[in-house]
C-alpha cells in the first residue's frame, strides 16, 4: 500500500519580489514499511519537503496523496487531525514541551485525539516502555539527557500509531553514540513495520534506510536504492537481507 | 478535547507564572472591587438618607417662600402670616394639619449654663406632622398657643446642655435672640432623633409660634408651613391643591417652594442614581483598563509560547484547540479578577457603610453586573490573542527561535 505519493510538488517562497523556490517538482512514492532518508545540502529543501509530507505545509502547486487521500484539497482542522492520527514528528531541537513531564509530552496526541483518562495515561506509559524510557516519565525536559528527551519525542510521534513517522535530522543534536542509539530505535520501529522518513546529513545515517533521495536546489537529484523493496507489512522480516 | 480538559491546561499554564497572572488580574481585581464598592456605598447611602426622610415627618409637605433678594421676593413677605396656616388647611381638602413654623437663632441660659439654639415656633400639630415625640413631660398645647405663652419644650441635646442629666421639667430658661430677652418654663422634652441634612431637632427648643412672632422675633413673620396630607396616596393631590391656593394668594406660583416627603425623596433616589451611574461608568472605565491588562499579558504568552502552539499544532492541536487554550486563559484570568474583586468589593461596601453608620446594603445587581461585565472583558480582550495564536502558521511557529 502507498503511503506517500508526491506528484510534482513545488514550494515557492515569494520573498518581496524574489521568488524562492524551495521545491521544484518534486515527484516521491513511499510504501508501507519503506524507510527513505532525504539528504542534500543546507537549503536544498530537505525541512520544507517534510513540513509537506506531514501535513504541516501546504504545497504551491502538485498533488499529495497521504493514504490514498488527496490532501491538497482539506481544510486546517482536517489537516489538523491527519498530523494527529497519521503522522508522527521527531525534531532535531526534540521539542518537548517544559511545563509538562515526559508522560505529559507524550500524552499530547492522544489528548488531541480525545483519548481520556486512564486509558491515555497507559497508551503514554506504553509508548515510553517501548523507547526504554519507563522509568523517566515523570520528569521534566530539562531533567532528562539530550538522548532520553529524542526518546521521549519518539514516544510521542508513535503514541497514536501514525502511518508515517518523520524524523528531522533527529540526531543533529547529540552526539555520535547517543545518536546510534536513537537511531537503533528507528530501525527497531521500521523494523516492526513503521514506515520512517528521515533527513539527515550524514551518510552513514542514511545508509540505514532502504532508500535515499537526494535533493539538491528543491529538485530530486537522484533516487537511490540501497536495499530491496521488501514491504514490511507482516512485521520484521528484515533479517538476512544485505 | 474537553472543557474541563482546557481549563484544566489554562490553570496549569497560569499556575507556572503565578506573579505574573496575580500582575494582570489585579487590573480587574480593582476594576470589579470598585464597581461594587461604589454601588454598594451609594445604596447604603441612599438608603440611609431615604429613611432619614421619612423619619422628619409623616405624609409631610413643607411650604417655604422664595426669598429671593429683590423687590420681587419682598412683595409676598406679608403673606406669611399665621393665620396662612388656616387658609392653607381650609383651602386644600387633602391637607389634614398644618402648622406655621418660625425660627431665628438665639442664646438659652438656665443658671450657669448657657447654649444656643434654634428656636421654633410651632402649634401643636407640628408634633403630628413632624412626627415628633416627647420624652419628657408633654407636649405644647393650642392654649398655650392662643396665649402666646412662654411654655418651651427642648430638643435633648440642648436639655443636656442645659441642665445635664438632672429633670428639665418645670425649671426656668432665659432666651436671648436679637437684643430681646424672655424667660420661659420648660413643659417638656423631644426624644432624641437623627439628624437629616441640616435639619437637626435634638439643637432645637420649640415655643409656640405666636410668641415667638409677637414677642421675640424682630421680622414677625412665619419662616416655613409644615402640612401633612391624609395619606401617602393623596400628597400629590394635596400638593397640588396647596400650590393652587398659594399660587392665587401669591398671584405667582413661583412665590413659593411646595415639596412633599416623597419628592425629596425622589429627589434623593435620582441624585443617588446619578451618582452610581456615575462612579459606576469610572469604575467600569477601570475594568476595560484590566482587559487591557489581561490581552497584554496574553499576548506577551501568545509570543513566548509560539514554538508551544507550532509543537502542538504538529501533535494535532487544531485551530480551534489553540483558540480555545487561551482564550480559557484569559476567561480563567478575569473571572479569577471578578471573583476576587467581588470579596473586595463587598468588604470595601460594607466597610463603607459601617464606617458612615449607614445600612449596609450591597446591591446584588452591582455583583452580577461586575462579574458578568469582567467576563465579557476577558472574552472580549482575550479574542484578539486566542485568533492570533490560532491562526499561526505551524511551520512559521516550529521554526520561531
Ligand atoms: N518561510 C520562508 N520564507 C522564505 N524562504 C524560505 C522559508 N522557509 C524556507 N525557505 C527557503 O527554502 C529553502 C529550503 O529551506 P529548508 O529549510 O527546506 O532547507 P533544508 O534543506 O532543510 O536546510 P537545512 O539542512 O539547513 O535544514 C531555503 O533556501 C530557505 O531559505
Ligand atoms: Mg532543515
Amino acid at each position: 500500500m502507498t503511503v506517500v505519493n508526491l506528484e510534482n510538488i513545488t514550494k515557492v517562497y515569494a520573498m518581496g519580489s524574489v521568488e524562492v523556490r524551495a521545491l521544484d517538482g518534486v515527484s516521491l512514492e513511499i510504501s508501507e514499511g519503506d524507510y527513505v532518508c532525504i539528504m542534500g545540502p543546507s537549503g536544498s529543501g530537505k525541512s520544507t519537503l517534510m513540513h509537506i509530507i506531514g501535513c504541516l505545509d501546504r504545497p504551491s502547486s502538485g498533488r499529495y496523496y497521504l493514504c490514498g487521500q488527496d490532501v491538497s484539497q482539506l481544510d486546517s482542522t482536517e489537516l489538523a487531525h491527519i498530523r494527529n492520527r497519521r503522522i508522527g514528528f521527531v525534531f532535531q531541537q526534540f521539542n518537548l514541551l517544559p511545563r509538562e513531564t515526559v508522560l505529559g509530552n507524550v500524552e499530547i496526541p492522544l489528548m488531541y485525539a480525545g483519548v481520556g483518562g486512564s486509558d491515555r495515561r497507559r497508551i503514554a506509559m506504553d509508548a515510553l516502555a517501548r523507547v526504554g524510557l519507563g522509568d523517566r516519565m515523570h520528569h521534566r525536559p530539562a531533567e532528562i539527557s539530550g538522548g532520553q528527551k529524542q526518546r521521549a519525542a519518539i514516544a510521542r510521534a508513535l503514541v497514536n500509531n501514525p502511518s508515517l513517522i518523520l524524523a528531522d535530522e533527529p540526531t543533529g543534536n547529540l552526539d555520535t553514540r547517543t545518536g546510534s542509539d536513537i537511531l537503533a530505535i528507528l530501525d527497531g520501529l521500521n523494523a516492526e513495520g513503521c514506515t520512517i522518513v528521515l533527513v539527515s546529513h550524514d551518510r552513514s545515517v542514511a545508509e540505514r534506510a532502504r532508500r535515499i533521495l537526494h535533493l539538491r536546489d528543491g529538485s530530486v537529484e537522484r533516487l537511490e536504492h540501497l536495499r530491496a523493496e521488501e514491504p514490511a507489512e507482516r512485521g520484521a522480516e528484515s533479517n538476512g537481507h544485505s | 478535547m474537553g472543557i474541563a480538559e482546557i481549563v484544566g491546561l489554562a490553570l496549569r499554564n497560569l499556575w507556572a507564572n503565578k506573579l505574573r497572572t496575580a500582575l494582570s488580574v489585579l487590573g480587574i481585581v480593582i476594576g470589579v472591587a470598585s464597581v461594587i464598592t461604589m454601588i454598594s456605598a451609594g445604596s447604603s447611602a441612599q438608603k440611609q438618607i431615604t429613611s432619614d426622610i421619612s423619619a422628619l415627618g409623616s405624609n409631610m409637605i413643607m411650604v417655604t417662600p422664595n426669598l429671593k433678594p429683590g423687590a420681587r421676593g419682598r412683595s409676598y413677605e406679608h403673606l406669611l402670616t399665621i393665620s396662612l396656616a388656616e387658609q392653607i388647611q381650609a383651602a386644600a381638602p387633602e391637607v389634614s394639619a398644618v402648622s406655621p413654623v418660625a425660627q431665628t437663632e438665639g442664646r438659652l441660659i438656665a443658671g450657669s449654663s448657657s447654649t444656643s439654639a434654634m428656636i421654633t415656633g410651632i402649634t401643636p400639630a407640628y408634633t403630628r406632622i413632624a412626627s415628633s415625640r416627647i420624652a419628657l413631660g408633654r407636649s405644647l398645647v393650642q392654649s398655650e398657643v392662643d396665649a402666646a405663652a412662654h411654655s418651651m419644650v427642648l430638643g435633648s441635646r440642648v436639655a443636656s446642655d442645659l441642665f445635664g442629666s438632672e429633670d428639665p421639667i418645670g425649671r426656668q430658661v432665659v432666651v436671648v435672640s436679637s437684643g430681646r430677652r424672655a424667660t420661659f418654663t420648660v413643659v417638656g422634652m423631644t426624644a432624641s432623633r437623627a439628624a437629616v441634612f441640616w435639619f437637626n431637632a435634638d439643637t432645637q427648643v420649640f415655643v409656640p409660634v405666636t410668641t415667638l412672632i409677637h414677642r421675640m422675633s424682630p421680622i414677625k413673620r412665619v419662616s416655613s408651613y409644615f402640612c401633612q396630607a391624609r395619606s401617602p396616596e393623596t400628597t400629590a393631590a394635596a400638593v397640588a391643591q396647596v400650590e393652587r391656593f398659594l399660587a392665587s394668594a401669591a398671584g405667582t406660583s413661583d412665590a413659593f417652594n411646595v415639596a412633599s416627603q416623597q419628592g425629596l425623596v425622589d429627589a434623593v433616589k435620582q441624585v443617588t442614581a446619578t451618582m452610581t451611574l456615575l462612579l459606576g461608568t469610572i469604575a467600569g472605565i477601570s475594568l476595560v483598563v484590566g482587559g487591557i491588562g489581561i490581552m497584554n499579558t496574553l499576548l506577551t504568552s501568545v509570543a513566548e509560547r509560539t514554538r508551544e502552539i507550532g509543537v502542538r499544532k504538529s501533535l494535532g492541536a487544531c485551530n480551534r484547540d489553540i483558540l480555545l487554550q487561551f482564550l480559557s486563559e484569559a476567561l480563567v484570568l478575569s473571572m479569577l479578577g471578578g471573583t476576587v474583586g467581588m470579596l473586595l468589593g463587598w468588604l470595601g461596601g460594607a466597610g463603607i457603610a459601617r464606617i458612615a453608620g449607614w445600612p449596609v446594603s450591597v446591591d446584588l445587581n452591582s455583583v452580577i453586573a461586575a462579574v458578568s461585565f469582567s467576563t465579557a472583558v476577558g472574552l472580549i480582550f482575550g479574542t484578539y490573542p486566542a485568533v492570533q495564536a490560532a491562526r499561526m502558521d505551524p511551520v512559521q511557529a516550529l521554526r520561531y527561535e
